[in-house]
Formats: C-alpha cells, sequence, structure tokens
C-alpha cells in the first residue's frame, strides 16, 4: 500500500463531508471551508445521507454535528465505521452541548468543535487536528 | 414541750447504746428545736399541732403561739390540703408513715416546695399517739425540674413542628423518637415507628450497609457531627423511595450513645434541578446553533470573504457583528456556569509561568476593549512565577478580573495589573480607580447574576457571572480569591494560585529544571 510509504504529516487534507441538520451551518461551513479555505466539501443533512456520502465523496475528514433528528452523531458515527471507505476517517464532533462533548471519551472522535465556534477560524481548527490525527 | 419526740429519741439511742451514756435532753432540745435546718412539727392524733420548731416558725412566718392547735394549718396550700390530709388519715388508720411533697407558704406570703416526711407515734394510751414530720425545703429542686420539663417540652415542641424530619436512634439504630414532619416524609406514624429498626426507613439494598454502619460508629468514643448534607435514599410506607438529604450527630446518654437524624426530602429540588439543568442544555442548543450561524455569516462578511461593502452597510455590520460577539460571550459565561457548577468541566493543568497569562490576558482584553488603559504594573519581573494551571482558564480569571475593572472604572483612568508574592503563593490582582464596591454588596461579590447598580453607563451590561466563574476556576486551582476596597476609592481584585517553587531556588525535575537542561543542550 502506498500510504504506509508516505509520513501521516505529509498527507494533504483535501475533502471534508460536513454533515448537519442546519441548513445555514452546512452552506456557511462549505463557504468557509470551500470558498475561502479552497478545501473540497460535500454536505450530508441527515445520518443516513452521510453513510453514502462517505461511500461516494471518500473524504478525508468527517465534521459531524451530534444532536440530529433520528440518526444522531453517535450513531452515525458508528454506521460509517461499519463501512470499508469510512473505517478509519478522522472524525470531529460538533455540539452544542457540554455533556454530549463528554461522551467523545467513548468514541474514536478526534476532537470536539463546540458551537457556538468562530467560522473564521475552523478552516486553521481543522487543519491542527488534522495534523495531531491519530489513525 | 414535744415530751413524745423526746422519748422516742432517748429510747432510739438507749437502743443503740447500753452505756447509759445518753445525751441531756435539754441539748436534745436545743438542737431540734433552734439549730435544726429542717422544720419539725409534732401532733396529738387528732392533729392538733403541739411543737413546732424555730426553723419551722422563721419559714412560715407563723409564731409558734398561732401554730399550735389547729394554726399551722393555714400555712398548707389550699389546692393541697385535700392531698394532705387524706394522706394523713391514711396514715393514721394505717400506723404507717407518709412522706408528701406540697407547698407550704412562707413568711413573705409567697408558697414554696417543701417535702413533709411524718411518722405516726404510736403509744399504749389512745390519747398519747400522735404524729412526727420533719419537712425540708425542695423549692430549689422543683425549679430545676420545672426548667427541665419547660425547655423539654419547648424543645420538642420545636422539634414537632419543625420542617424537617427529625428521628432519633439508639446505638443499636432503633428509632427513639419520629417527629411529625418525619411521619409525613415517610408516610409512618410515630407509633409504627418507635421501637423499630431504622432500617426500615430505606430501601432494601441499603439495610446491611446501615446497620454494619451503625455498628462501626458506636465503637468511636467521642460525639461528632457524623455528616451534614449527605445525600441518601430514603423509603416510604408505600415503598416508593426519594431522595433526602441527612445531617446526624451522635451524642451520650447515660452509658450509651444516641443518633440525632435530621431528614430533607429533596426530590422536589432534584426534580427542580433536573428541569433546569435540561432547560438550559435545550435553550442553549437552540441559541447556539443560529448564534453560531449569524456570528458566522457577520464574521466572513467582516472579513471580506463575500467581497467589499459600502462604507455604510459595513458599519452597520460591524455594530452587528460586535454585539453578536458579546452576545455570544454571555451565552459561553451561562455554559461555563452551568457546566462548572456541574462538575462538567474538565482542566488540563501544566506547569505555566504566570507573567504569561497575564500578559496573554492584557493583550486579549486590549484587542476588545480598544480604549480601555491596562498597565501592568510589576509583572514583568525578573523571576518566573511557575504554577501549575489551565492556561485557557486563567487567562479567561484575569480577563475577567480586567473587564469588570474597566466597566467601573471612570473614562480615562487606568487599570493596574500586578504580579506579586505573598509567602507561598502568587498573587495577580486587577485594581481601578472606580467608585469602589458598595458595601451592601460585599458578601456577594462572588455569588452568580450579581449586579452592582449604578456606577457607569458601561456597567449595566453584563450578567453577573465573571466573578462567580472566576471564584469557580480559582477553587479547582487549590487557590483563593477576593478583593479589597473602600468606598469610593476603587477596588482591587485579586487571586492566588500556589507557588510551585521558591522564587529563587528552581527545583529540579519541574519546568525550571527543564529550562536548565535545554540551556545545557
Amino acid at each position: 500500500m502506498v500510504s504506509t510509504t508516505v509520513p501521516e504529516s505529509d498527507v494533504k487534507l483535501s475533502k471534508v463531508l460536513c454533515v448537519d441538520d442546519d441548513a445555514d451551518i452546512c452552506f456557511l461551513t462549505r463557504f468557509v471551508l470551500q470558498d475561502v479555505a479552497g478545501l473540497d466539501v460535500a454536505i450530508a443533512r441527515t445520518g443516513r445521507e452521510a453513510v453514502e456520502k462517505v461511500e461516494s465523496f471518500r473524504p478525508d475528514m468527517i465534521l459531524l454535528d451530534v444532536m440530529m433528528p433520528g440518526m444522531d452523531g453517535f450513531s452515525t458515527l458508528a454506521a460509517i465505521r461499519r463501512t470499508t471507505a469510512g473505517a478509519t476517517v478522522p472524525v470531529v464532533f460538533v455540539t452544542a452541548s457540554a455533556e454530549l462533548a463528554e461522551r467523545r471519551e467513548d468514541s474514536d472522535a478526534i476532537g470536539v468543535i463546540a458551537k457556538p465556534f468562530d467560522m473564521a477560524r475552523l478552516p486553521r481548527q481543522l487543519l491542527e487536528l488534522w495534523r495531531r490525527r491519530v489513525l | 414541750m414535744p415530751i413524745r419526740l423526746f422519748r422516742a429519741f432517748r429510747k432510739s439511742s438507749a437502743s443503740r447504746s447500753s452505756s447509759g451514756n445518753q445525751v441531756p435532753s435539754e441539748v436534745l432540745e436545743t438542737l431540734l428545736s433552734a439549730t435544726a435546718p429542717i422544720g419539725i412539727f409534732e401532733t396529738d392524733r387528732r392533729g392538733n399541732c403541739i411543737f413546732v420548731n424555730d426553723r419551722w416558725t422563721q419559714f412560715t412566718g407563723i409564731p409558734k403561739s398561732r401554730a399550735y392547735g389547729q394554726g399551722w394549718v393555714t400555712a398548707l396550700h389550699p389546692e393541697d390540703k385535700a392531698e394532705f390530709f387524706s394522706s394523713w388519715s391514711r396514715s393514721a388508720g394505717t400506723g404507717a408513715g407518709f412522706s408528701l411533697e406540697f407547698r407550704l407558704r412562707g413568711g413573705d406570703g409567697t408558697f414554696a416546695w417543701v417535702r413533709a416526711n411524718v411518722v405516726p407515734v404510736v403509744s399504749k394510751t389512745a390519747n398519747e399517739g400522735g404524729f412526727v414530720g420533719v419537712v425540708t425545703n425542695i423549692s430549689d429542686r422543683k425549679a430545676a425540674e420545672q426548667a427541665l420539663r419547660d425547655s423539654e417540652s419547648r424543645l420538642r415542641a420545636i422539634i414537632e413542628t419543625a420542617v424537617n424530619g427529625v428521628i432519633t436512634i439508639d446505638q443499636t439504630g432503633i428509632v427513639t423518637s419520629f417527629n411529625a414532619s418525619s411521619s409525613r416524609i415517610f408516610g409512618w406514624s410515630a407509633d409504627e415507628v418507635v421501637g423499630q429498626p431504622l432500617t426500615m426507613l430505606m430501601p432494601e439494598a441499603y439495610r446491611t450497609l446501615h446497620q454494619s454502619h451503625v455498628e462501626n460508629v458506636g465503637k468511636q468514643a467521642l460525639p461528632r457531627v457524623l455528616g451534614t448534607g449527605r445525600e441518601i435514599v430514603g423509603q416510604r410506607k408505600d415503598g416508593t423511595t426519594f431522595p433526602m438529604e441527612v445531617a446526624i450527630s451522635q451524642f451520650r446518654i447515660g452509658s450509651g450513645w444516641m443518633y440525632a437524624g435530621i431528614i430533607r426530602d429533596i426530590s422536589e429540588r432534584k426534580q427542580i434541578e433536573r428541569m433546569k439543568d435540561e432547560f438550559v442544555s435545550v435553550v442553549s442548543h437552540e441559541l447556539r446553533t443560529p448564534l453560531t450561524s449569524i456570528s458566522g455569516a457577520l464574521t466572513l462578511v467582516h472579513g471580506g470573504f463575500a467581497g467589499e461593502l459600502p462604507a455604510k452597510a459595513s458599519e452597520l455590520m460591524e455594530i452587528a457583528r460586535k454585539n453578536c460577539t458579546h452576545l455570544m460571550a454571555q451565552l459561553n459565561d451561562i455554559l461555563d456556569v452551568e457546566n462548572l457548577w456541574a462538575g462538567r468541566t474538565t482542566f488540563s493543568f501544566e506547569y505555566v509561568d504566570l507573567r504569561d497569562l497575564v500578559w496573554r490576558a492584557v493583550e486579549m482584553t486590549r484587542m476588545s476593549e480598544t480604549d480601555a488603559r491596562i498597565d501592568i504594573v510589576n509583572a514583568d519581573a525578573a523571576h518566573p512565577a511557575y504554577v501549575k494551571a489551565d492556561m485557557v482558564r486563567i487567562i479567561q480569571v484575569i480577563g475577567n478580573l480586567l473587564a469588570n475593572a474597566i466597566k467601573f472604572s471612570p473614562m480615562n483612568e487606568v487599570v493596574e495589573v500586578r504580579l506579586t508574592q505573598n509567602e507561598k503563593w502568587w498573587r495577580v490582582s486587577v485594581s481601578d480607580f472606580g467608585a469602589g464596591v458598595p458595601r451592601q454588596m460585599r458578601p456577594r461579590m462572588f455569588q452568580r447574576f450579581v449586579h452592582s447598580d449604578g456606577i457607569t453607563e458601561r456597567a449595566k451590561s453584563g450578567m453577573g457571572l465573571g466573578l462567580a466563574i472566576a471564584r469557580s476556576i480559582v477553587a479547582q486551582h487549590g487557590g483563593h480569591i477576593g478583593f479589597d476596597s473602600e468606598e469610593t476609592r476603587g477596588a482591587t481584585f485579586w487571586f492566588e494560585l500556589p507557588m510551585l517553587f521558591g522564587q529563587s531556588e528552581p527545583a529540579l525535575g519541574g519546568p525550571a529544571g527543564h529550562e536548565m537542561v535545554n540551556a545545557a543542550q
């Protein structure tokens, strides 16, 4: 496999999947990550859609809202992990709830971004998490 | 002359000593009559008084001449006469003595409690029979008993009407008292519980544990409060369980231990707490999500990512952005407080130089409060001020103190920041030259949602959470926080963190030691 010969830090972050039921958050996230930071962004508005997009879009990283109607962030993450494409993709939770943020410990998410977050800082935050990720 | 009385005395002393070495009757008479500390009287068998001693006349104020015959009866309390005479006639019938407590009028007209021991004097001739009695003043004892009864009934009344349940148990765990509130809380009446093991008031699962606890505690020597504000689970008569708060104290009664428990049913409070937590969590989520979008959009527009705006639009945008940032900070404060109080905040402690944190907090404050004047008075001291701290949180504390000081400063007045050493502590203090802390505000300064009103125009903003958050964070660091203020002469708010190393002697292995190693490399 090619990836084993390439040092982790040299793998560039280019494709991000944003999963959030809030359309405005999705729009802004795409705006800041794609139009401003130059990343390739796909949007999923439900957990089910997220699982599909993981397979079709093959993201390098997933921004996952925790509180969503239907499949919440935790079950979405579990479903993603069951796919071949999503088995090891780094996931960052986005949540407004500190209680849910605590539950991150039980999952393999690499970080939590608390709402409300500073949109302008989002690209840098993601890049930092990307650099520190453990696969 | 109490002839028979002396005869009785002589007879008894004669029977004890056959030496014939008898006490002369005059001496005895003097002793009994004049110096005895108790009243002595003698009557014939019909109850006519034939002798009273000096003590008796002194006490009652009735001269002997009037006491003799039926005169002495006037000294008896009217309410006690009936019982006195019925005991008297019973004694006459059975020939046994009697002892009675009753009230006797003193010379000053007030009644005192006395005890009389009366014995019939038996004589061969019916005419010579009669009674001899001694009277002891027991009013002190009676008063003490009454005081004890009063205080006991007062205490009982207080306990009975107490809002909280009060239960006492003995050292084997058997309930000895159960007040009205306990009945209300548990649904059992006092009759059903007193005499039963306390464990009947707890769920099955806790019973064994409790019993062994009682037995262990009983072995300890000193009375003490075993716990205040402990939260445990109780069980009502109908089998339902509920959370309760209990304070238990232990005290000695006679040769054994007793325990008193004060109990408060806190199910309602718990429910309200849960509702509040849910409310805060829902509200915060509902507010945070749209706020993220609003602030995100504004920030991006402000950053020029959506192209140039006309000057007027840009100005309006800036107002929106500034207030949005403010709103977000407020919301974060509420969530901070909720999380700190619920113990959900996690701290990541590391070795840091407090000078850096002061500097960074000041820089951050200067950025948002562009017209504020902040002077770092001596935080650029030559020696590092190492503490073990969560950097972000301590910067937040300093920032809160700075924001407060700026809020309460008159325009163009400086705010001073100091970093000083106070024995084993590093102290960061922030001083303003505003109006000072009003006296009535002082005890509440670090509580949540506390406002000081009418200081400056700027002071009106804010929810009064900054200091409460600061105190909670400092407490998590094992430090303390406080303020010094004289009304109208400004205020100095400070906090202290434990010093890691002596100022001039960095210890090896710590961050100061690290520096030395690094320098050697």
